[in-house]
């Protein structure tokens, strides 16, 4: 039984006691003081028990900290107001440790404007659906967007593009720990770049990135690092027909990129050069990756061992494809089962890959197969300089089939530029090859200083290491299974470690890059306003106030309270006199 | 007895409560010098202390004055009952007593003289003393000990004439100057430098002036390479000079002294001098044909060198005439710049007047420009690329188009006929007047000149060079069987107005020296058909020259020019329809593949072809050392250095900067644990590391989910 009901019943249970006697008692006028009982009674419920009345709509604006001088001149003062923590307090502002105080503190509030550079991660889920405008100060000049991957294998072309507020033109440099220019970019119209750098051996490999103005000055200089793993060690079988200078090269870079390499090129009916197990039967392919395979070695294979191909296709190997030379009718049918129309078509053989920012011109002339290949659900695997295709790829299964029909890429390596080369296939084999990796734990989004960064693909078990090798647990979030928080006070490279695994992640200082802290911040708080769009919340109601309630009820009970005086006096008198 | 003894009493206490606040502030007051003077730059470090020792002074001048005429009689009332609390009654005025206070006044100054002498004096503050020198004791062993400060005060007199008692560990580099003094030409002005590092031109005199403390017994400079260079005492420290040639990393040796505090490896950079830099600015071609009525050429040069331009040189030179009469005339002129302005840069103008130097149609005038720069001992020179200036001629034009395989035969080496014919007929107008020896003797050297010219010719066909036989009886035993001999003969042997320089060619140098060699390693066999230098129609022509040649030489030597005369014009016409077809083809070589077995072919017999395996192993990086070195030094380990040197030195010419390579591992070594220096090292080590072969990412395993799903998938594919 709740309170309510309880002092309704007791309340009742009084009136009806009350006017039980005042019945008994006879007098005149009793049935008036009797229904008087009940209303002293409703009355004194509503005393305890206010009705709820629905809210007036209000509005609260809340000052957050980089908010600018003009946008504090321009406050209204008629409309509620409170600055959060890191405002200098106005006038018309009334500090408040938190929204979440600030809500309590003002119930009737059901929009939000936020006045600065954006709501901090603390406020953010109180605010949910509420914040319905934003009033955002201009970011700081400089690197207001950055998106670089995190992690990078040995040897590979990274590449770093994001955007600078504050400058109209400028350049962006990315310079390596030595203090070289590796790339320069100039902004575009909207201020974006892109540069790009080769990374080297494993570990973390350091980068600045500086955004200068027209005029060469140094607007903001932040450090970019990235972590750098040496490849996975891809099992790969590699079949062919005939030996050709392509594999040749292909070869020397699987090998010295720590593939591992099964190889079989036919010479001869019946003799074959090899390296390594190359197999085609299910055990072999089922241990493998990828298979690599050209027309002719196709046509050469059994149907027993092209089912199997097809079979460890659909369990989630990789397949590709090759196109070296005229294709025989048979091998096209069986290709088409695979989902690839391939068609002799009259086009240039030449083509050139797209351009980097980085690394020697691209001028090296690459040849393709005249081919035009149709496959409803594929995806191109590697795009030409001019936008056509020069290989595609579509799921089978769980596993890819590619087909490839770029010839002579090593051209690449005789012009001296062996890492484009060696991006093109590790692009190649990534995309194909079975999906076999574990995955490691990743942020969510930019971790800062002083702010709740959750990681997910974790463990119950997992720790943080901040820089300084202190080992603190992370907490796991029980609503999102396998993501945890920890609460950085440090910037720069944490570690999760699970048993013997670590993995880098990298916590960012605010003060080191104002401009992509502030814009993560609007970013962040936009998203949450993006919520406000949802239906809104019930309609908010609040207690209407006690007193009005007290004073009908001592009034009734003065009126009472006089009439029964008066009615006793008027009974005692005739009594007395 | 008097008030005097209650004033002398009042004095007494108030010395006595200055001494004992004295001896209470005191110690605080070293404890507290001490920090001041150890961990604060000597003025503040005195204005503290002088605050602190103003601060003790106010609190004894307080501590006095707290000590008022009241409280002594307090005092002395407390002490002395026989005072009877009556003591103030001194103080007081007699005449403002009333008789019994005046009476009782009598009593207490009898007395007083006793109380006064036996008064206790307030207690000594033992506690607060005995608690103020341990604190004193405390900081002052705390200053002494602290290690910090002392690296950084490298330049602090003061502070090391105050630790001068402890025993010094280390020297410690008190001042440091190096007086740079460059070259005389640079012109740069003599400046000095108080660090060790010092960057400056090559050839500039480095003159240290160091000083130590403690003052080593002996002290150099050791050289990266090796090179010490001794410093001699200079009044308090230490000098040394040395010419800086290349750039190197040194170190101070101290010798047997403490170590310096800061051992680490200096640098000195040598800037060298650049040559000139010159730029073109007209002629704006290499190639540039004769406008209609061009009489002068207009150069214009400008000259840039970082510290000063020498002498300019114009090469000229005039290519005259075509074929066989080629005259090549080369003159040089100094330009002058300029005047005026700065010396680093210099523009030069000059007209070349084609008229002075007979610049004629068919003409190639061609010019260079060389400019030296003003370095000592030895001039950097640059020189400009060559630019021609044509008169085209008519005939030139033929040639277009087919430049790449068709070489104009060599003019030089047909030359020479024409002036036979002109020998011969001078000598037969000079017949009458010559003896017939002499006569004989003169067309007898005619004759050997032909030979020589046939057996040129005959070196076209492939000819042996000895094919022509030996000369004739009337030559000198000089005319032996070896031809260079031979062409000395024939070079000495000229007719008179006859020099070797006079516009036509006697012995071709590059010819001789070819048939020396030859002649000095063997005989050449070649047979005329292989030679594949001419094509068969011109060879024809050559051989019908060659006879022709051969029976005038057979009658100049002997002794009927006259007879000579119609074989050698006749030699002269092949020579010119030789000429006229002025073109080799050379044959372009292909690729010779084997002949192909035709009896193996199509039989299906592959021989012992078997299948084989072809190992491929990941290529081994000769930078492995490097690699290993940086990658444990990167993941915070102390890697052993020894493979990494082992590789730095087998490579530390070829890199861009090996000695900063050298000093960044040095500073690493000498302290393993300074994290700026490991990064330092990590930094010059970066851009050498050898970019590996792109690492291949798989992709992370989807999931079970995705499994069903893409199982599904297949499922509804396959119905």
């Amino acid at each position: 039984m709740n309170a309510p009901l309880l002092i309704g019943a007791a309340l009742l249970a009084i009136a009806l006691i009350a006017s039980w006697r005042t019945w008994r008692l006879r007098r005149s006028g009793r049935i008036w003081r009797i229904a008087a009982q009940f209303v002293l009674a409703a009355l004194l419920y509503l005393v305890f028990h206010p009705p709820q009345r629905p809210l007036a709509d209000q509005m609260l604006v809340v000052l957050t900290p980089g908010i600018t001088v003009t946008q504090r001149d321009m406050l209204d003062p008629s409309i509620r107001t409170v600055s959060l923590p890191g405002v200098v307090p106005a006038a018309s502002a009334e500090s408040v440790p938190d929204l979440a105080t600030a809500l309590r503190r003002y119930p009737a509030i059901r929009r939000i404007h936020v006045v600065g550079a954006g709501l901090p991660a603390r406020d953010r889920d109180v605010a949910r659906s509420r914040v319905v405008s934003m009033d955002f100060s201009t970011a700081p000049a400089g690197i207001s967007e950055l998106h670089a991957p995190a992690e990078l294998k040995a040897g590979s072309t990274w590449r770093v593009h994001g955007r600078v507020d504050g400058i109209t033109e400028g350049n962006v440099e990315l310079l390596d720990r030595a203090g070289r220019i590796v790339s320069r970019s100039a902004l575009d119209a909207a201020g974006r770049f892109n540069v790009d750098a080769a990374v080297r051996t494993a570990g973390i490999s350091r980068f600045v990135i500086r955004a200068l103005a027209a005029d060469e000055q140094v607007v903001e200089e932040m450090p970019v690092e990235v972590v750098v793993h040496a490849g996975d060690a891809l099992r790969v079988l590699l079949i062919a027909g005939a030996v050709d200078a392509e594999l040749k090269y292909l070869r020397r870079w699987a090998v010295d990129a720590g593939v591992e390499l099964g190889v079989r090129m036919a010479i001869s009916r019946g003799i074959a050069l090899r390296d390594g197990v190359a197999r085609i039967d299910a055990e072999s392919l089922g241990k493998s990756d990828l298979l690599i395979a050209d027309e002719r070695s196709w046509a050469a294979m059994s149907a027993i061992e092209k089912d199997a191909v097809q079979e460890a296709a659909q369990q989630g190997l990789g397949v590709l494809l090759r196109v070296t030379g005229p294709i025989p009718t048979s091998v096209r049918k069986e290709w088409e089962a695979l989902g690839f129309q391939v068609e002799a078509a009259e086009i240039g053989r030449a083509v050139m890959l797209p351009t980097l920012a980085a690394g020697p011109d691209e001028t090296v002339e690459l040849a393709r197969r005249p081919v035009a290949v149709a496959a409803d659900d594929a995806a191109p695997l590697l795009v030409a300089g001019d936008g056509t295709a020069l290989a595609s790829w579509r799921a089978h299964g769980r596993g890819r089939i590619g087909v490839w029909w770029l010839e002579e890429s090593y051209r690449l390596v005789l012009a001296g530029n062996a890492a484009r080369f060696g991006m093109l296939w590790s692009e190649a084999l990534r995309t194909l090859a079975r999906a076999n990796a574990p995955s490691p734990p990743s942020l969510r989004e930019r971790a800062w200083i002083d702010q709740r960064a959750v990681v997910c693909g974790v463990g119950e078990e997992a720790m943080i290491e901040s820089p300084d090798r202190v080992r603190t647990a992370l907490r796991n979030d029980p609503l999102t299974p396998g993501c945890a928080a920890f609460w950085p006070t440090q910037a720069g490279w944490h570690r999760i470690v699970e048993g013997e695994s670590h993995t880098n992640i990298r916590v960012h200082d605010p003060l080191q890059a104002p401009a992509l802290a502030h814009a993560d911040t609007v970013q962040s708080t936009r998203r949450v306003a993006l919520g406000a769009r949802e239906p809104p919340l019930a309609v908010a109601t609040a207690a209407a106030p006690r007193w009005p309630f007290f004073l009908a009820w001592l009034l009734v009970a003065a009126t009472v309270w006089w009439s029964e005086r008066r009615t006793v006096a008027e009974t005692d008198a005739p009594e007395s006199s | 007895m008097s008030a005097q003894a209650l004033h002398a009493l009042h004095r007494r206490l108030r010395v006595r409560r200055a001494l004992y606040v004295a001896a209470w502030t005191l110690p605080l007051l070293i404890a507290a010098g001490a920090v001041l003077l150890r961990f604060m730059p000597p003025p503040w470090a005195y204005i503290g202390i002088a605050i602190l020792a103003l601060i003790s002074v106010a609190l004894m001048v307080r501590s006095v004055q707290s000590v008022a005429m009241q409280d002594v009689v307090r005092v002395l009332d407390d002490a002395s009952p026989q005072l009877e609390d009556s003591a103030d009654l001194v103080l007081g005025d007699p005449g403002a007593l009333t008789p019994l206070q005046r009476l009782q006044r009598e009593r207490v100054l009898a007395r007083l003289g006793g109380a006064a002498s036996s008064t206790p004096m307030p207690a000594f503050p033992t506690r607060r003393f005995v608690f103020a020198s341990a604190l004193a004791v405390v900081v002052f062993v705390f200053t002494l000990i602290w290690p910090g400060m002392r690296d950084a005060a490298d330049s602090d007199v003061g502070q090391a004439q105050r630790e001068g008692p402890v025993v010094a560990t280390q020297t410690r580099l008190v001042s440091t100057r190096i007086d740079i003094e460059a070259p005389a030409y640079t012109a740069l002005p003599p400046r000095s430098e108080s660090t060790l590092e010092v960057e400056t031109a090559e050839g500039s005199i480095l003159r240290w002036h160091v000083v130590l403390d403690p003052s080593p017994s002996e002290a150099r400079l050791t050289l990266h390479d090796g090179t010490e260079i001794a410093l001699g005492r200079e009044g308090e420290g230490w000098s040394g000079t040395h010419v800086l040639r290349e750039s190197t990393l040194y170190r101070i040796d101290v010798g047997d002294a403490p170590p310096l505090v800061e051992d680490r490896l200096y640098r000195l950079d040598a800037i060298a001098d650049l040559p000139p830099d010159i730029r073109v600015i007209a002629p704006d071609r290499t190639l540039s044909l004769l406008e209609q009525e061009q009489p002068t050429w207009p150069l214009q040069f400008e000259v840039s060198d970082d510290y000063g331009v020498g002498v300019a040189r114009l090469t000229v030179t005039l290519a005259q005439g075509s074929g066989e009469q080629i005259a090549i005339s080369e003159q040089e002129l100094i330009l002058r710049g300029a005047a005026g302005g700065n010396p680093r840069q210099r523009g030069y103008r000059h007209a070349l007047d084609l008229g002075a130097l007979g610049f004629a149609s068919g003409d190639d005038l061609i010019v260079r420009l060389g400019v030296s720069d003003t370095r000592t001992p030895t001039a950097n020179t640059a020189r400009s690329a060559s630019y021609i200036l044509r008169w085209p001629s008519k005939l030139s034009a033929e040639a277009e188009g087919v430049d790449g395989i068709v070489q104009k035969v060599l003019p030089a080496y047909f030359r020479s006929q024409r002036q036979i014919i002109i020998d011969s007929e001078a000598l037969i107008a000079e017949r009458p007047t010559l003896a017939a020896d002499e006569f004989v003797k003169r067309s007898d050297a005619i004759g050997v000149d032909q030979k020589i010219l046939r057996l040129r010719y005959g070196q076209f066909l492939g000819e042996e060079f000895e094919s022509g036989g030996g000369p004739g009886p009337t030559a000198s035993e000089k005319d032996e069987d070896h031809e260079h001999e031979e062409a000395e003969a024939a070079d000495a042997a000229l007719p008179e107005g006859h020099s070797p320089d006079d516009g036509h060619d006697h012995t071709p140098a590059g010819f001789g020296n070819a048939s020396e060699i030859v002649a000095e390693y063997g005989h050449t066999h070649d047979y005329a058909e292989a030679a594949t230098l001419l094509d068969p129609e011109t060879r024809r022509i050559l051989k019908a020259a060659l006879a022709e040649m051969w029976q005038a030489e057979l009658q100049l030597r002997l002794g009927k020019p006259a007879d000579a005369l119609p074989y050698e014009h006749r030699a002269l016409e092949f020579i010119k329809q030789v000429q006229q077809s002025t073109r080799i083809y050379l044959a372009r070589v292909g690729l010779e593949l084997p002949q192909v077995d035709e009896k193996r072919r199509l039989t299906g017999d592959r021989g012992n072809a078997r299948s084989r395996t072809i190992a491929l192993a990941a290529a081994t990086s000769e930078s492995a050392a490097l690699v290993a070195f940086h990658d444990a030094l990167a993941s915070g380990g102390a890697p052993s250095t020894a493979g990494f040197e082992a590789w730095l030195r087998e490579h530390e010419t070829g890199l861009e900067d090996g000695l900063g390579v050298v000093a960044a591992l040095d500073a690493w070594r000498r302290d393993a644990d300074c994290a700026p220096c490991r990064d330092r090292l990590l930094d010059v080590l970066w851009p050498l590391l050898p970019a590996p072969a792109t690492g291949v990412a798989q992709r992370a395993r989807p999931g079970d989910v995705a499994d069903v799903y893409f199982d599904s998938l297949r499922e509804q594919e396959q119905p």
